[in-house]
């Protein structure tokens, strides 16, 4: 079956601004994409690269505990301003605490604090290197002040190629379903595998494309509707778009006689709701008559599967509730089925590996992509002072891209390496990464050849592959059947996923070897 | 397989495309959801919070428009008067 194809004029615009806009964006796109697929395991990275706090199960979170333990903690903690506590997850079981802290005079002072409740203690600097870097790489936040908007700019622009490579493919899309092969020369591998993954990938990739410009670029949007419709009130605008806006404490009562546990009431919330798990509590003018209690509870049947559920502190009665499939409006799931979608968390482990896979598939999207513009362009009709600059810049993008994953790999090993001393641990991790990554691409830029900077980039990948469970063994003592014994699977699973990255970097080392690839054009 | 160069516009065109797209394009998508915004107030929290995704997917339609029109400065004018038009028809119902 054949669709219209676009007329010839409309066609060969439609291509070029396609082959431009891919090309300008594909480095950082590929990086956004590799690193973000690694970020969807941050929280699994946690034992891991925390081998002190591998002892402990997970146990129950005992709110009145935790507040217990901050008020040991954190001197003047000022419980009447508002009080975030994000509940961590059984692969990650630690709390994120944000909160204000009495200050001599007027104004509070932020504080922002992490909690392990099995140890009882409490972590100031980012415990999670891994993860962290990682996630933070993924919206290239490393770069100050642009970083963010670029990161926007080029999730914005890939919607734009991926909405005129659906018009430039229009006319055979149906069979492009089925139509991948290994037949004949680079150029149509390149092709066919850029036309047939882009396709299947197609959904995934435009729901990226959106969610990721919503997150960075949203204020474009949202700025003008708030001077418009708000006149610039910032916090009228936030009464209308939080769910909670409406629910607000005053701050002006009476401090309270008596409080209400919180436990008992989040306990109470999961007793009418025993389908959900609790994910976060919100704790407003706590100590005061007016106090209010949120509780965030996540539900497993919708996307945006959010319930937020209110009471007051002072009797316990419930104020307001936002139940999913209930009275859950859409401008109250706007933000939670995003938040669903880009992170993959509505469907447990398996979708996050679906996910995995769909971003690297992306990624080979881009790189099929720079292979076959710069073969399509390697023909006699060329200059060939326009061919060695395609060759250059296919090289450029190449090394940077295949150097990223050993640099990954020297991550992982780097945090195990290097002595926790607090917050230079960090710095030295993160150096060591972009120094690898620096280093390895440099190397790369000198080996000429693609072939040859792919056998490079695959011998560094084993070898970095192979290297990060023979570190967590060496330095922990968890070798990952040891770890499986002790039942700490995701320490386990971490070691031999690498492994056997390890094993398939090895396998098309050899294969290539073997010449049992395509020969080069 | 590159696009053939016979139907590419000249540098002048093509800047006037790629600013009718970008900018022009901004406006306007921004336009029309302000307009739904302003026809439908009681959908006013609605509404603005699919503006805050959706609006990149038409800003890269009209992207895309504005290169597959044969005149930058018809389009330029296209994107501007009909933002302009939406403009008024928005500070009428404000």
């Amino acid at each position: 079956m054949r669709l219209k194809a676009l007329p010839n004029r409309l066609y060969n615009i439609i291509f070029h601004t396609h082959t431009i806009s891919g090309l300008l964006i594909s480095g950082a796109l590929y990086v956004i994409f590799f690193a973000g697929a690694f970020s969807l395991f941050k929280d699994a990275y946690f034992l891991w690269e925390n081998p002190g706090l591998r002892k402990y199960e997970s146990v129950a979170t005992d709110f009145d505990k935790i507040m217990k333990s901050i008020d040991n903690e954190i001197e003047k903690y000022d419980w009447e301003d508002d009080t975030f506590i994000l509940l961590g997850n059984e692969e990650r079981p630690l709390a994120w605490i944000f909160g204000h802290i009495k200050t001599e005079g007027e104004g509070h002072e932020h504080t922002r604090i992490q909690y392990h409740p099995a140890s009882d203690t409490f972590y100031k600097t980012e415990n999670s290197t891994i993860g962290e870097t990682l996630y933070r790489l993924h919206f290239l936040d490393q770069i100050p002040y642009a970083g963010r908007y670029l990161a926007g700019f080029v999730s914005l622009f890939f919607l734009f190629a991926t909405l005129t490579g659906i018009l430039i493919h229009w006319k055979n899309i149906v069979q492009k379903f089925t139509g991948f092969s290994l037949k004949g020369g680079w150029k149509q591998i390149w092709t066919n595998s850029h036309t047939v993954f882009g396709l299947l990938g197609l959904p995934f990739q435009i729901m990226y494309a959106i969610t990721g410009a919503f997150y960075l670029l949203a204020i474009l949007a949202l700025a003008p509707v708030v001077l418009m419709y708000f006149n610039g009130d910032i916090e009228a605008a936030f009464k209308v778009i939080d769910p909670l806006g409406g629910v607000v404490s005053p701050y002006e009562a009476k401090p309270a006689e008596n409080l209400f546990s919180i436990n008992e009431l989040v306990q109470q919330s999961l007793a009418d709701y025993p389908d959900y798990e609790p994910e976060s509590i919100q704790i407003k003018a706590y100590g005061r008559e007016d106090g209010i209690l949120h509780i965030a509870l996540k539900g497993h049947e919708f996307l945006a599967g959010t319930a937020l559920i209110s009471y007051s502190l002072k009797d316990g009665s419930l104020i307001n509730e936002i139940i999913p499939g209930k009275n859950k409006k859409y401008k109250d799931s706007v933000r939670n089925g995003i938040d669903s979608l880009h992170f993959g968390n509505f469907g447990g482990t398996w979708l996050k590996i679906v996910y995995f896979l769909l971003a690297l598939i992306t990624c080979f999207i881009i790189i099929s992509g720079i292979l076959l513009w710069k073969e399509a362009r390697n023909k006699k009709i060329y200059p060939e002072k326009e061919k060695r600059f395609n060759h250059k810049v296919t090289i450029f993008h190449l090394a940077l891209c295949f150097a990223l994953l050993p640099a990954i790999t020297v991550l992982f090993c780097a945090e195990l390496l290097i002595p926790y001393t607090g917050e230079n641990h960090i710095f030295w991790v993160r150096t060591a990464f972009f120094l690898s990554w620096l280093i390895f691409g440099v190397i790369g830029l000198f080996l000429k050849t693609e072939i040859r900077q792919v056998r490079f980039y695959l011998l560094l990948t084993a070898i970095g592959a192979f290297a990060v469970p023979l570190v967590n063994g060496f330095a922990t003592g968890d070798w990952f059947w040891v770890s499986y014994a002790k039942h700490l699977y995701t320490v386990g699973n971490i070691d031999v996923c690498w492994l056997m990255t390890g094993f398939v970097a090895c396998g098309l080392l050899y294969m290539r070897a073997q010449k049992n690839l395509p020969k080069s054009d | 397989m590159p696009a053939k160069q016979e139907y590419l516009s000249t540098t002048g065109q093509r800047i006037l495309k790629i600013s009718a797209g970008f900018l022009g394009g901004y406006m306007l998508s921004l336009a029309i959801h302000l307009f739904i915004a302003a026809i439908f107030p009681a959908l006013q929290a609605g509404i603005m919070l699919t503006a805050a995704y959706f609006i990149f997917f038409l800003w890269m339609v009209f992207m895309i428009l504005a290169f597959m029109a044969k005149s930058g400065w018809k389009i330029w004018g296209i994107y501007l008067s009909a933002t302009a038009v939406l403009g008024v028809i928005i500070y009428l119902l404000k």
